[in-house]
């Protein structure tokens, strides 16, 4: 627990009423979404309005080597919110401002606890949209986009977070107010900090403020739905629709299970007996779409597949996409706990990663659903079960490290979108040597050398806070 | 006595995966904008308390207050789970834990219920407000909550009726060819909104049906449920029971209430209450498959081929219409009360903004949140006054007492009425 006066100088620093201690509060900021967590409670929660607020609390933790937590919504599934040491939990929930729409340079600055839904919705009044889409977009704020490198359906065609950020004002583990980045699409003064800040899970900055690449919104959208009888024939639909200089704004990906799944629960007429679906999205103007969606078409013909429908009216493509909304509530319904992983593979290897996830799932006798944002090689493999018995969970875990072993010996990832945080540490050197991870430590060291911004994220670091914590 | 099992209850907070949807809807969490006010939170505190690791402080109970049951969490979740429920179960574990305010049990479980205490409360409140507002010390929790909100603003209450509607003397033309329909008045129909009663009457006359409005019946008493009070809500559950499934006499086919709220109670919590009453259960269930909500009835009964909305012409007065929770959600009723409002050829008809949010009324939620439940009908009220509309329709008692507050404040003339009203107004 922190001491008394610790509190005491966060309440001069934040005010009072905005710095909580009771039980509740600090089991009300002690969790985050991340699955099978344990449970962690903070010391003390705080909600800071201004950056110089935010500086003032890193700068006391600096000074009483208490672990500041960074947090915004707290839709992290990684543990990346979680104040796994205690400390302070950092609450952006106060920072919540567009400060401005800059339609001149097609670029907003928002403060970090702004909404990305809110963003979409103010950027829409100009015709503008910003490309990073999570899926929980309807609630996560941009500052955990930019902290977790956050992407979501339209990254095959816009890319993931990172690439829509031109400057970040943050607040350093020392306590240093900085700005990094430029207002122009080029910069390159020194060393790229922004992408460095960007995908850190708090453990390098806390963002205070954003400068982010708007983009004008397309004319129009086309939708196909793609059914295969074959998965194979489905993994090289998609390599051939990208050969073909088609880069659609969505390519969805639905396996056998995730199919069966939907039509148990939420029937969508999807045919049980076929092995993928894709849902492919064009954008742009309506001539280039039109065009684009024919080209689409003749390649997913060309390519054994068993329909393809072509969505006639903006509704009919709404009705289309249903099927893929249905997807997590309906694995829901079939086992309600769900070890969700986001593994990513390079396009050429997404026929081999099917088929050996289907050959782990077998081994270990696991219910298990792919789905994903296949057209940048992003997969969300599901195991899903009935209960947490220890003997499932056992399997569970042998069958995860499998899955990261495949998708590392296929040059994948063992994390698309969800992060490191706490729940991918183990597997993290499957990825990474010992000389990259060595290089990242030093990064992290030299940039905190006490270690207060969230420790024991994506590293596990073992550091005393002795002076700020007990026990 | 509890309405759903502990079983249930620990499967539900199970559930739960804190992933964060509800942050999106949750009325309360969009308001205050701290963990405290969304369902994922409230979940993790019951969580906490059911295993023991929490004890009932006062930010425990007030976090467990604060939620209006309106359901949107649940509409939004992926694994669908039962926020409501689960509160409410918790606030009856306050109630026996005797840690829940104890005005509030007086008020929800005693007061509000009885048919010969809350008139006499309410009159007596009306008639003494202006000499005992002066004398009731302003700084008065009672004064406070009756009179007055945060910023001293006067709370708008409708007038009582004198004498209550199921204290008169009733002749109806009954007839006994077509279907037999029970009426349930509810306390805004028997104290406050006769007209919505009236409503009722008239249409199933005009129809030919037999009507039955019997006199012994009560508060439906969501009140007490909602507040944890689940043994005066089973008193009054076994009284309306036999006030209109007498055993031994003939049943109606059908029982209906100008109040969607009173309806879901009657339908989905009575027979839960006395699911362990053997002489009653079955009773119960028989009394829950014949629940219709007003506006229902009337689609059911009236079939409209297809309703096309009035040439709307500048004398007739607009009509909007608000969807409350229990029949939106509830019922997943939106259609029935829009086609009622469409066919009416005395009044034109426009949608307001966001019609099913909800309006932050929620029982016990806007006396013991009263600034939080009226920022809440903030929103609503926006979106009534862009909508243009000249009254404001609804099928719930409390959406029509919180729209009525809230608009008095800001624009008084817009008036709110029932669905049943607007049928005996404009058709």
């Amino acid at each position: 627990m922190l001491e008394r006066k610790i509190i005491g100088c966060l309440e001069d620093i934040v005010g009072s009423e905005y710095v909580k201690t009771s039980e509740e509060d600090r089991v009300l900021y002690g969790y985050d979404a991340t699955p099978f967590a344990p449970k962690t409670l903070a010391d003390a929660v705080v909600f800071p309005s201004t950056a110089d607020e935010v500086a003032e609390v890193v700068l006391l933790a600096n000074q009483y080597r208490f672990p500041v937590v960074p947090r915004g919504a707290g839709s992290n599934l990684s543990g990346g919110a979680r104040p796994i040491r205690g400390g302070v939990v950092l609450s952006t929930q106060r920072m919540a401002e567009i400060i401005e729409i800059d339609t001149d340079n097609l670029q907003a600055r928002v403060q970090p606890g702004v909404v990305n839904r809110d963003l979409q919705l103010r950027a829409q009044q100009h015709g503008l949209f910003f490309a990073p889409d999570p899926q929980s977009l309807e609630f996560c704020t941009i500052g955990g986009n930019l902290a977790e490198n956050a992407g979501g359906p339209r990254a095959v065609k816009y890319g993931v977070t990172r690439q829509h950020v031109l400057a970040i004002q943050a607040v350093l583990p020392t306590g240093g107010l900085a700005r990094f980045g430029a207002r122009t699409i080029k910069s390159v003064a020194g060393y790229d900090m922004v992408s460095l800040l960007v995908g850190s899970e708090g453990t390098l900055g806390v963002i205070t403020e954003a400068t982010l690449r708007l983009l004008p919104l397309p004319q129009t959208r086309s939708t196909l739905l793609v059914v295969f009888d074959k998965v194979e024939a489905c993994a090289r639909a998609v390599s051939k629709t990208l050969q073909a200089k088609v880069i659609p704004s969505a390519l969805e990906f639905m396996d056998q299970n995730a199919i069966r799944c939907v039509e148990a629960y939420q029937p969508s007429g999807l045919p049980t007996g076929a092995e993928a679906i894709l849902l492919v999205e064009v954008d742009g103007s309506n001539a280039d779409v039109d065009e684009s969606s024919k080209r689409v078409e003749k390649i997913m013909r060309s390519s054994q597949a068993a329909a393809v429908t072509r969505s006639t009216s903006p509704e009919h493509a709404q009705a289309l996409w249903k099927a893929r909304q249905a997807v997590g509530p309906s694995l829901a319904r079939i086992g309600p706990i769900k070890v969700n992983e986001d593994v990513v593979v390079p396009l050429s290897r997404l026929a081999e990663a099917v088929s050996g996830i289907d050959a782990i799932s077998k081994k270990y006798r696991l219910a298990c659903a792919c789905f994903g944002h296949v057209g940048d090689g992003n997969l969300h493999v599901n195991f899903l079960l009935n209960d947490n018995h220890p003997d499932l969970m056992e399997r569970v875990e042998q069958a995860v490290g499998e899955l990261f072993a495949l998708v590392v010996s296929l040059q994948g990832s063992i994390t698309g979108e969800h992060g490191v945080g706490t729940s991918k540490q183990p597997y993290l050197s499957l990825e990474l040597g010992d000389v990259q991870m060595d290089a990242m430590l030093r990064v992290k060291q030299a940039l905190d050398p006490l270690g207060v911004l969230n420790p024991g994220k994506i590293f596990p670091i073992d550091k005393p806070f002795d002076q700020g914590t007990v026990g | 006595m509890s309405a759903v099992s502990q079983s249930e209850i620990a499967k539900q907070l199970d559930l739960c995966v804190k992933c964060g949807a509800c942050m999106a809807v949750c009325p309360v969490y969009l308001a205050q904008r701290h963990e405290r006010g969304v369902a994922r939170g409230k979940l993790a505190l019951i969580k906490e308390r059911e295993a023991n690791h929490l004890a009932a402080t006062s930010g425990y109970m007030q976090t467990i207050n604060a939620c209006l049951l309106c359901g949107s969490c649940t509409q939004s979740c992926p694994n669908q789970v039962d926020t409501k429920s689960v509160v409410q179960a918790a606030r009856a574990r306050l109630v026996l834990d005797r840690k829940s305010s104890r005005i509030k049990r007086f008020v929800f479980g005693r007061l509000l219920p009885s048919r010969r205490l809350w008139p006499l409360v309410l009159k007596g409140l009306r008639l003494g407000r202006v000499v005992w507002a002066k004398r009731v010390p302003a700084e008065s929790g009672m004064y406070l909550r009756l009179f007055r909100d945060g910023s001293g603003r006067r709370r708008k209450i409708p007038d009582l009726v004198a004498p209550f509607f199921l204290d008169r003397k009733h002749v109806f033309e009954n007839h006994t060819d077509g279907a037999r329909v029970a009426v349930f008045t509810g306390c805004l129909g028997n104290y406050m909104h006769p007209q919505a009663v009236e409503g009722i009457i008239s249409f199933l006359q005009r129809n030919r049906y037999g009507i039955q409005v019997p006199a012994a019946q009560g508060c439906c008493g969501l009140a007490a449920f909602g507040v944890g009070d689940n043994r005066a809500a089973r008193n009054l559950a076994v009284r309306n029971l036999d006030a209109l499934l007498p055993a031994g006499a003939a049943w109606p086919d059908y029982i209906t209430t100008p109040c969607a709220s009173c309806a879901y109670m009657l339908k989905n919590h009575l027979p839960e209450l006395i699911s362990d009453d053997p002489q009653r259960a079955e009773r119960a269930k028989e009394l829950a498959s014949r629940v219709v909500p007003f506006s229902r009835l009337w689609e059911q009964m009236c079939r409209p081929a297809r309703v096309v909305a009035a040439e709307n012409t500048s004398k007739k007065p607009v009509l909007t219409y608000h969807d409350p929770c229990h029949l939106s959600r509830g019922f997943g009723e939106k259609d029935a009360p829009r086609n009622l409002l469409q066919s009416l050829s005395g009044a034109g008809f426009v949608e307001m903004e966001h019609p099913c949010k909800c309006c932050g009324h929620g029982g016990s939620f806007n006396i013991s949140n009263y600034d939080l439940s009226l920022e809440i009908a903030q929103k609503k009220v926006d979106g009534i006054l862009s909508s243009g509309a000249d009254v404001v329709v609804t099928e719930c008692s409390g959406c029509l007492l919180q729209l009525l507050d809230a608009l008095a404040k800001v624009k008084p003339d817009i008036e709110v009425i029932t669905t049943a009203e607007s049928f005996l107004r404009y058709s």
